[in-house]
Parts: structure tokens; C-alpha cells; sequence
């Protein structure tokens, strides 16, 4: 079935295609909606809440350009939206100031999938949403500050903070694969 | 745009395109979510095709009233007419005013039938002898109207000729029996003329259809009619559980208790025809929901509370789980299921009348054509569990659909116009087999007692 088809049969309300179409996007959606998240739990809410976006407003689909895409802007913009709701929460616990460490992005590869979409959840949050933005969705540091109205000094910053500590991490990580080799 | 650098780069090639299985209850939160939805369309839509179809029953017989309205129109117009008619010109009202010569009387006498016969109204009339003079010179009538045969001696018959001539208050008073000629001029062509010509130009009026005074329909000018009916009210399902296995007994007691049926609705629109004056032929959409409220409380209930996190241990990922809590209490859950079904019923009746009011009798039998079920239940162990066929680890407790049913009804209507008629239909409804599985170990059957109001429109 073709993704037309598919979007018309959801349009015509049949849960059959509704269900096909959660089924042909939702992985990929949920790893967005992870990155974005604080918790798994977050990021089951936010798939949730965006889906049902996709669902209400999929009649607003013009048939231009990726539907994949379109998907993708709706849950990010819904995991913006749960973002900003917990903006305050953010803030009570504040950002601490990250130590310089080497940039080893070697140790990226020795990763799965699912251990790098664990590194960023445990991003502090201001640097989680930048970095998916900037690094991954390819956002612009202008449009980001548009988004999360902040100033586009804040989201270079943040950015910048947010390589630091990942890169912290994969130093450490490749450390101790290093010991481990070593002493194997 | 910022120039990505090799860890954005790196991050993105493994992330971009990444999947991650979902939980499973986020697709079943989803469905909910998007079945009420559609529910919601479907009430919406329920209630937009009901007042389309209001508006159509509505907008045909406002027509229809139109017609008669257009009707009712033209004779004001002749009435109008005849009292603009100029005194120096010859007519009516100032003929029914003057003194005619005895001499003239017999030579006039046609004449002024024929002018009677267009002017047949008493109101016109009546203004026209009110404003004239009593001493107002004699006048020559002139013809002005042709009339169509018959006419001459329908007034003849009534007559009025010889009083034409008599004074202003005994004329008044002959006025009153144009009633009964007005009765005798509607079936034929009146003839119009116009003001200026001696010899008119006529016009043909339509004769007035017969008004339908009162409010009921002529049966016996069309025998064989369509009915089109639309219809809600509410609806009580009397359920029966049972169990042929001894062993079930403490289960199907369990159910009893947890479970109490509620009121419900009904809906639908039905097309009816009319064969022969009494005989009814039947069928539409019939839709009915019901509502059972399922309560129950565990005494047993334990609730952990876990908590699940990921930790790099010596460069592993762990996942540590924490019981942080754990509750022990009485549970208590209360769900509303909810069960809706749609029928084409299939009825054979029959209807008597009496003036703007009847009774008819129905009965027949109703095919199921969709059969959807929400909800929660105890299953055979006794604890609750859901039997929404696409929730998450459902029992299957109800069958798909819900086969074939007995239906009888009896309705009283009353006719508020010729071609409308409300009415109040209480029926029975008995499903031939149960609502459940055969595989269930308690069976589950149906009836239903229900009252549909409703309108109906004849449509011929």
C-alpha cells in the first residue's frame, strides 16, 4: 500500500489504515520523541500527543514534499511544546558548568542506537532540545531561538555545552573499552 | 546555518533515520482516543443528517403550503380589480349601486349575470356598494364578461338578478348569498377582464385546487403511499445470563453482582410504504446503545511502585530497577461499558385511521449489521479485565455480530398536517442468539423494550 492510499483510507476514518499508518512510523517517531524526551514515559506522551496531531490535522496535508517529514516537524513541534511546559522545572535545576573534555567521536561507532539515544536523554534538558534541533534535525541557531524563545547566543552556548559533555562521555566510554581490552 | 562538526555529524548519521519500538499502550491510548473521535463524528453526523432531514420534511411542506398560498392570491386580485374599475366606466361596482329602469331590466338581466359571475366575491362586492351613492344616476350596463356555459343559470338558480335592483341595505344583505354561488363558481374557468376594452382581453384564472382544510390525508384519493420516518427515543435492554456448566455458577454470580444494566437510546430513519389504504411495508436503519456499569472492588489489591534506570556501569549500560513503594489496600474500579448496534429492520404492518389520528401494528424481524462493544468485565478467574475486542490482552467475551432479531411494535400518530404526522412507537425486540461467544462460559442474551418518537412525512 502506498503512503497515498494510506493517508486517504485515514481520511476516510478506517482504523485499519490509521492503525498501518502508526505501525509504518511510529519506530522512527518514537526515536525522535526520545531524543526530546526526558523519560522513556515522556516520550511514550509525546508520540502519543503527536500522533494524535497527525491524525486531526492530516487532513492539512497537501501531498508535497516527505509526509515522513511532516510527521517529523509535528513531533518535534509537540516535543518543543512538552518541552517548554517543563521549562520551569528546567530551571529550578539549574546547569552546571561542564569541565572541557577531548572531542572523541570515535567512540560514537562502538555505540547502538539505542545506548546514543540514552546518552542524549541524559543530556541536561536545555542542551538536549538545542542539540536534537541543531546537531540532528538541522535547524538553524536563528530558528531554534525563534522556537524556544530564547536568543540565538543561548542556543550556540547550549550547543556548544552539549558536545562538551557528550564528548565527556564518549572519552569516558572509550576509556574504559580501552582498560577492558587491555586487561582482556 | 551552523556548519554541523564531525560529532554533530556523527550523531546525526546513527540518529536521524534511528527507531525504537513504542510501548504497546501508546497505540492503545491512541485508538481510544481516535475511537471517541470517531464517535463523536458519528453522533455529529447523526444529528446533521436528522436536521437535513428535518429541513426537507420542512421545506416540502412549506411547498407545499405555498402552492396554496399562490392559490389563495388570485382572488384577492379580481377583488382588487374590481373596485378600482372607474365610476364612468361600466362594471359591477357602480352597476350594483345604480337604479336600473324597469324597462331596462330584462335587456340588462344577461349582462349583469355575466357580471356577477366574474366578480363573484362577496368582499369585493360588498366594497363596492358601501362606497357608492344612494341617489347615483341611472347607468347603462355594459357586458363586459364572457362567461363559460353554465354559469347563467347557476346564478339564475341563486337568485340574485331580481334584487340587483333593490336599495343599497336590502342589496347588502343579498350579498351574503354569493357564499353559496362562490361554492359554485370555484370548479369552472373565471374569466378576467381587463379595465379599458368592451370587448376584453381575457385571462384564465386556474381554478383553486381543494384546500385540505383539515389535517388529514386523503387515503382514499391515494391508497398506495410512501411514509418516510425519522426517529430517536429512549431504550431499556433486559438482559438474562445463564450457564449450562454448575461450575460457572459462582463466576456468572460474580458478573451479577459487578454489573447492572443501564438505560439506553434509540435511533433511526425508516421508509414505509403504504399498500391499499391499511397495509404497511417497512425497513430503514435502526440504531440502539446501551450503557452497563461495571463495579468492583479487590479487597487484595498490591500496588508496587518501581523505578527504572539506566546506569554506566564500567562501561556497560544497566538497568537497575528500584522498588520504591508498596501499597496494599482495596481497589476499587468502576467502568462504563458501553454496547451499540446497528439493525436493518424488515416489518409488515397494518394501520387504521380515524379522522387526524390512527393506530398502526408492526412486526417482522431485524438484521444486525454491526455489533461494537467497550468495556470491562470480570473473566473466569475474577479479575477484571477488558473485553474491547482491540485492547490490549482482551477477552473475547462478544461476538462480532449479533445475527437476527424478532421486533414488534405498536404506534399512535396523529396527523398535524395533511402529509405530517407525529407519533410515539413503543416495541419489543428479542435477539434470536446470544450476544456472547459460544466459547464463553456464560451466555449472554438480550432483549429490548424501547419507545421511538418520531415524524413522518407521506410522500405521494
Amino acid at each position: 500500500m502506498n503512503e497515498t492510499e494510506l493517508i486517504r483510507g485515514c481520511l476516510r476514518g478506517s482504523a485499519k489504515y490509521q492503525r498501518q499508518l502508526y505501525e509504518r512510523f511510529s519506530g522512527k517517531m518514537y526515536a525522535v520523541c526520545l531524543r526530546y524526551a526526558r523519560s522513556s514515559s515522556d516520550a511514550a506522551d509525546i508520540l502519543q500527543d503527536g500522533f494524535v496531531k497527525v491524525f486531526g490535522k492530516l487532513d492539512q496535508f497537501q501531498f508535497q514534499g516527505s509526509f515522513e517529514g511532516w510527521i517529523r516537524r509535528i513531533m518535534v513541534n509537540t516535543a518543543l511544546r512538552n518541552y517548554q511546559r517543563q521549562r520551569f522545572d528546567m530551571e529550578l535545576n539549574g546547569y552546571e558548568s561542564l569541565p572541557d573534555a577531548p572531542v572523541s567521536p570515535d567512540a560514537i561507532s562502538s555505540l547502538s542506537e539505542a545506548e546514543l539515544l540514552a546518552l542524549i536523554s541524559r543530556l541536561p534538558e536545555g542542551y538536549r532540545v538545542v542539540f536534537n534541533l541543531v546537531a540532528i534535525e538541522g535547524y538553524s541557531h536563528a530558528e531554534v531561538a525563534n522556537l524556544l524563545g530564547i536568543q540565538e547566543s543561548t542556543s550556540r552556548s547550549q550547543l556548544t555545552k552539549a558536545r562538551r559533555w557528550l564528548c565527556e562521555q564518549l572519552e569516558g566510554i572509550q576509556k574504559l573499552e580501552y582498560d577492558l581490552r587491555k586487561t582482556s | 546555518m551552523e556548519q554541523p562538526n564531525h560529532i554533530d555529524q556523527a550523531f546525526q548519521n546513527r540518529l536521524y533515520n534511528a527507531e525504537q519500538e513504542p510501548p504497546a499502550f501508546v497505540w492503545d491510548n491512541l485508538e481510544a482516543i481516535l475511537r471517541r473521535k470517531r464517535r463523536r463524528l458519528l453522533f455529529w453526523w447523526f444529528v446533521g443528517s436528522g436536521l437535513m432531514l428535518g429541513g426537507i420534511l420542512y421545506g416540502l411542506n412549506h411547498t407545499s403550503q405555498s402552492d396554496t398560498l399562490a392559490q389563495n392570491s388570485v382572488e384577492p386580485s379580481i377583488a382588487q380589480r374590481s373596485n378600482d374599475v372607474p365610476q364612468s366606466k361600466s362594471g359591477v361596482s357602480s352597476d350594483l349601486s345604480s337604479t336600473v329602469p324597469d324597462s331596462d331590466r330584462s335587456q340588462n338581466q344577461n349582462k349583469i349575470t355575466n357580471d356577477l359571475s366574474k366578480n363573484a366575491q362577496p368582499e369585493a362586492a360588498v366594497q363596492s356598494i358601501t362606497n357608492a351613492p344612494d341617489n347615483t344616476a341611472s347607468r347603462e350596463i355594459n357586458p363586459i364578461v364572457l362567461d363559460k356555459s353554465g354559469i347563467q343559470e347557476d346564478i339564475k338558480s341563486a337568485a340574485v338578478l331580481p334584487e340587483v335592483q333593490k336599495t343599497e341595505s336590502e342589496a347588502l344583505q343579498q350579498v351574503a348569498s354569493f357564499d353559496q354561488l362562490k361554492s359554485k363558481l370555484n370548479p369552472v374557468n373565471i374569466l378576467e377582464v381587463e379595465e379599458d376594452q368592451e370587448l376584453p382581453h381575457v385571462k384564465i384564472i386556474r381554478p383553486r385546487k381543494k384546500k385540505e382544510k383539515n389535517a388529514c390525508y386523503d387515503f382514499e384519493e391515494h391508497p398506495n403511499v410512501w411514509f418516510v420516518d425519522a426517529y430517536a427515543g429512549p431504550m431499556l435492554p433486559v438482559r438474562t445470563l445463564s450457564t449450562s456448566n454448575s461450575e460457572d455458577l459462582n463466576y456468572m454470580g460474580l458478573r451479577e453482582s459487578t454489573e447492572k444494566t443501564g438505560l439506553g437510546f434509540n435511533a433511526g430513519f425508516r421508509a414505509s410504504m403504504l399498500i391499499n389504504r391499511h397495509f404497511l411495508l417497512r425497513s430503514g436503519l435502526h440504531y440502539e446503545q446501551h450503557t452497563e456499569v461495571f463495579e468492583y472492588a479487590d479487597p487484595n489489591f498490591v500496588e508496587y511502585t518501581v523505578k527504572v534506570r539506566s546506569e554506566l556501569i564500567n562501561g556497560t549500560w544497566v538497568t537497575i530497577t528500584d522498588t520504591i513503594g508498596v501499597e496494599y489496600g482495596e481497589n476499587y474500579q468502576k467502568t462504563y461499558n458501553r454496547f451499540g448496534r446497528l439493525d436493518i429492520p424488515l416489518l409488515a404492518g397494518i394501520e387504521w385511521r380515524s379522522g387526524q389520528t390512527g393506530i398502526s401494528a408492526q412486526a417482522g424481524g431485524s438484521l444486525n449489521l454491526l455489533f461494537w462493544k467497550r468495556g470491562t468485565i470480570l473473566n473466569p478467574q475474577g479479575e477484571p479485565q477488558v473485553f474491547t475486542p482491540s485492547g490490549t490482552l482482551a477477552q473475547d467475551v462478544f461476538k462480532p455480530r449479533v445475527g437476527a432479531s424478532l421486533q414488534g411494535s405498536v404506534q399512535w400518530f396523529y396527523h398535524i398536517k395533511p402529509r405530517l404526522r407525529v407519533y410515539a412507537e413503543p416495541y419489543f425486540r428479542y435477539s434470536l442468539s446470544p450476544f456472547s461467544l459460544n466459547s464463553h462460559p456464560i451466555k449472554t442474551e438480550y432483549s429490548f423494550v424501547g419507545i421511538q418518537l418520531g415524524l413522518t412525512k407521506i410522500l405521494d
